[in-house]
C-alpha cells in the first residue's frame, strides 16, 4: 500500500476531503472545547430559559436557560470519547476473535462464529439494550454496549480477510523460516488486513456516535446534566413546539457529524483500495 | 430445493437455543435478587426464601436455565413486576403495533427506494442522480429519533392533519381482533378507525422508512449499474427491445438479488429503529415496552420481549434466505 497514492487517490474526492474537514471541526472542538464555548455548559438561569437565538446565545437557550452552542460544543468532545471508545472496544475484541477464528480454523472458527450468529440474531439496539440493562443507565455503560454490539461486525469482516491471506505466499513462506503462529498471525496476517478494517472503523465511529446518542435519548445513555447532544433532543421534545432550537441544532450536529464519518469511510475505501467492498 | 429449505430450518435451531442463553445469562448477570425485587421492603425472610423456592432460584443454574426454556417455549415469561399482568399478556397487546409499524415502513420503502434506484441507474450522472445520491447519504445519516421530531415540527404543525402521537383519534371505538389497527378496521369495514389510524400510522412510518429507503436505493443503483453492463443487456439492446423491457425484464430481474439480501438485513434495522419511532411517537408497541421495562427494572417483560423479538428476527431472516433461494435457483449451501 503506497501511502502517497492512497493520499492522492484521498484527495482527488471532494466528498471525502469534505468528510474529513467535518471530523477535523468536530476534533478542534473536542479538543479546545472549554476555551471556544461562551458560557459554562451546565450554568442554569431561569429567567433566560427558552430564549430563541440571538446575539447573546447563538443558538438560543433551554429550558434550564442553559447556553445550547455551549453544551453542543462540549457535547463534541463527549460525542468522539463516546465513538473512540466504543469503537476501541469492537476493534479490540472483534479482531481478536476474527484473527482467531480465521487463522486456526476448525473448533475455534466454529465456536466463535456461532457466538457472533447469536449476536446478530439480536437487533443491534435491543442488545445494546441488554447490555444497559445489566450494567445501569449511564454514558460510560452506553459506551461499553455500543462498542459489544459491534464486536461481530469486526470479527466478520477480519474472518473473512483473513482466511483469504491465510494461504499466501509470503505467510507460507513464515511459517517455512519456522516464524510462531502469533508472529504470523501479528506481523504478516494482520498488518496486511489493516485497509478494511480502518475503512471499518472510520464507519463505525459515526455509527457508534448516533446509536449512543440513541440509548440517550431513550433514557438508557448520558443522564442529566451531561451536555451529551441525544439526552439534550430528549429534554428539548417537551418544548419542541415553543422552542424547536433545542432540538434542532443538537440533531443537526448528529447529522453532521455522521455525514462526515460516512463520507470520510467512503473515501478511505475508495483510496485504499478501489475494488474493496465493505 | 425441498432438502435446502429443511437445512435452513434445522440451522435455525442451534442459533434460538443460543439466543435463549444469551438472553438468560443476560439477565441473570443484573444485579439484585429477582425475589427481593418482587417481595419489595415488605416481606420476611421466611416468605422471601420461600418465593426463591417457588422461583427456582435455589436450583443450580442448569436446572433455571431448562425451566426457563420450558417455559419459554410455551410463552410463559412470569408476571410483569410493574403491571402484575403475565408477561405475555403485555407482549400479546404491544406486539401486533410493532409488526403493523414494521410492515408499513419496509412496503413504503421498498416502493419508494426500488424505482427510484432504477431510474437513477438509467440516467446515470444527470442531475438527478446526483441529488438523489445526495438525499440517500443525508438519510443514511439521520438518526431516526431526529427524523421523527423534525417530522412532527414541520409536517405535524404545518400540515395539522398528521396526529403526533397515539394510534387513533380520541372517541374512536374500534374492536380488536389482530391488534393491528389498520388490519382490524378493515375488517370491521370501519372506514372512521381506518383513516384514522392510517392517518396516525403516516408520520412514523416516514420516520421509520427513511433509513431502509436510502440504503435499499443505493444497492437498487449499484446492482442495476452491474448489470446493465452485463453482456446479455448489450445483446437485448441489439435484439432492438425497448429500454423499458431491457430495464425491468431483464436488467432488475437480476439486480434484485443483492437488493432482497439488502432488505432483508434492513429488518434489523427496522426493528431496533421502532424502538426508537414508538418512543417519539407514543405508540405502544415492542420498542416501548423494552425500554419502559429496562426503567423500571421489570426483568420477566425484559427477558420476554427480547427473546420474542430476537426469535422473530431469526425467522424474518429465515424467510429472506428462503426467498432469496427462490429468486435465485442457482443458490447452493454447502
Amino acid at each position: 500500500m503506497d501511502t502517497l497514492s492512497v493520499l492522492n487517490r484521498f484527495f482527488r474526492r471532494r466528498t471525502a476531503v469534505l468528510g474529513a474537514l467535518i471530523i477535523l471541526v468536530l476534533v478542534m472542538l473536542g479538543i479546545l472545547g472549554p476555551s471556544l464555548a461562551p458560557y459554562d455548559p451546565n450554568d442554569q438561569s431561569f429567567p433566560r430559559q427558552l430564549q430563541p437565538p440571538s446575539a447573546r446565545f447563538l443558538m438560543g437557550t433551554d429550558e434550564f436557560g442553559r447556553d445550547i452552542l455551549s453544551r453542543l460544543i462540549y457535547g463534541a468532545r463527549i460525542a468522539l470519547e463516546v465513538g473512540l471508545l466504543a469503537v476501541a472496544v469492537a476493534l479490540i475484541f472483534g479482531t481478536f476473535l476474527g484473527l482467531v477464528a480465521g487463522y486456526f480454523g476448525g473448533w475455534a472458527d466454529f465456536i466463535i462464529m456461532h457466538l457472533i450468529d447469536i449476536m446478530l440474531a439480536f437487533p443491534y439496539l435491543l442488545l445494546a439494550m441488554i447490555v444497559v440493562a445489566v450494567l445501569g443507565p449511564g454514558l460510560r455503560n452506553a459506551m461499553i454496549a455500543v462498542g459489544i454490539v459491534y464486536i461481530p461486525q469486526y470479527a466478520r469482516l477480519v474472518r473473512g480477510t483473513v482466511l483469504s491471506i491465510r494461504e499466501s505466499d509470503y505467510v507460507q513462506a513464515a511459517r517455512a523460516v519456522g516464524a510462531s503462529d502469533l508472529t504470523i498471525m501479528f506481523r504478516h496476517v494482520l498488518s496486511n488486513s489493516l485497509a478494511p478494517i480502518i475503512v471499518q472503523s472510520s464507519l463505525s465511529v459515526g455509527w457508534a456516535i448516533v446509536n449512543a446518542a440513541g440509548l440517550s435519548f431513550l433514557g438508557l445513555g448520558a443522564q442529566p446534566p451531561t451536555p451529551e447532544w441525544g439526552a439534550m433532543l430528549t429534554s428539548g421534545r417537551e418544548y419542541m413546539l415553543q422552542a424547536p432550537w433545542i432540538t434542532t441544532f443538537p440533531g443537526l450536529a448528529i447529522l453532521l457529524t455522521a455525514l462526515g464519518f460516512n463520507l470520510l469511510g467512503d473515501g478511505l475505501r475508495d483510496a485504499l483500495d478501489p475494488r474493496l467492498k465493505v | 430445493m425441498l432438502t435446502y429449505v429443511l437445512r435452513r430450518f434445522a440451522a435455525v435451531f442451534p442459533v434460538l437455543i443460543g439466543v435463549s442463553l444469551l438472553v438468560f445469562i443476560g439477565i441473570h448477570l443484573i444485579p439484585g435478587d429477582p425475589a427481593q425485587i418482587l417481595l419489595g421492603d415488605k416481606g420476611t425472610p421466611q416468605e422471601l426464601e420461600q418465593l426463591r423456592r417457588d422461583l427456582g432460584l435455589d436450583q443450580p443454574i442448569y436446572v433455571q436455565y431448562w425451566r426457563f426454556l420450558r417455559r419459554a417455549v410455551t410463552g410463559d415469561f412470569g408476571r410483569s413486576l410493574r403491571t402484575k399482568q403475565p408477561v405475555w399478556h403485555d407482549i400479546a397487546a404491544s406486539l401486533p403495533s410493532t409488526i403493523e409499524l414494521s410492515a408499513a415502513a419496509i412496503l413504503l420503502a421498498t416502493t419508494v427506494a426500488i424505482p427510484a434506484g432504477v431510474l437513477v441507474a438509467v440516467r446515470r450522472n444527470s442531475i438527478l442522480d446526483h441529488g438523489v445520491m445526495v438525499a440517500v447519504l443525508i438519510g443514511i445519516s439521520m438518526p431516526v429519533f431526529w427524523t421523527g421530531l423534525l417530522l412532527m415540527l414541520l409536517v405535524g404543525v404545518m400540515m395539522p392533519i398528521f396526529p403526533l402521537s397515539g394510534v387513533l383519534d380520541d372517541g374512536v371505538v374500534l374492536s380488536k381482533i389482530t391488534g393491528m389497527y389498520l388490519v382490524d378496521s378493515l375488517l370491521q369495514s370501519n372506514w372512521v378507525a381506518f383513516r384514522s389510524a392510517l392517518l396516525h400510522l403516516a408520520l412514523p412510518t416516514i420516520t421509520l422508512a427513511t433509513i431502509p429507503t436510502a440504503v435499499i436505493a443505493r444497492m437498487t443503483r449499484s446492482a442495476m449499474l452491474e448489470v446493465l453492463g452485463q453482456d446479455y443487456i448489450r445483446t437485448a439492446r441489439a435484439k432492438g427491445l425497448a429500454e423499458r423491457i431491457v430495464n425491468y425484464r431483464h436488467a432488475l430481474k437480476n439486480a434484485l438479488i443483492p437488493v432482497v439480501t439488502v432488505v432483508g438485513l434492513q429488518f434489523g434495522n427496522l426493528l431496533s429503529g421502532a424502538v426508537i419511532t414508538e418512543t417519539v411517537f407514543a405508540r405502544p408497541g415492542m420498542g416501548r415496552l423494552a425500554v419502559i421495562s429496562i426503567l423500571f427494572r421489570d426483568y420477566p417483560v425484559v427477558e420476554g420481549v427480547v427473546l420474542v423479538v430476537a426469535t422473530l428476527f431469526v425467522l424474518l431472516n429465515l424467510a429472506t434466505d428462503l426467498l432469496y433461494a427462490i429468486i435465485d435457483p442457482r443458490v447452493h449451501y454447502t
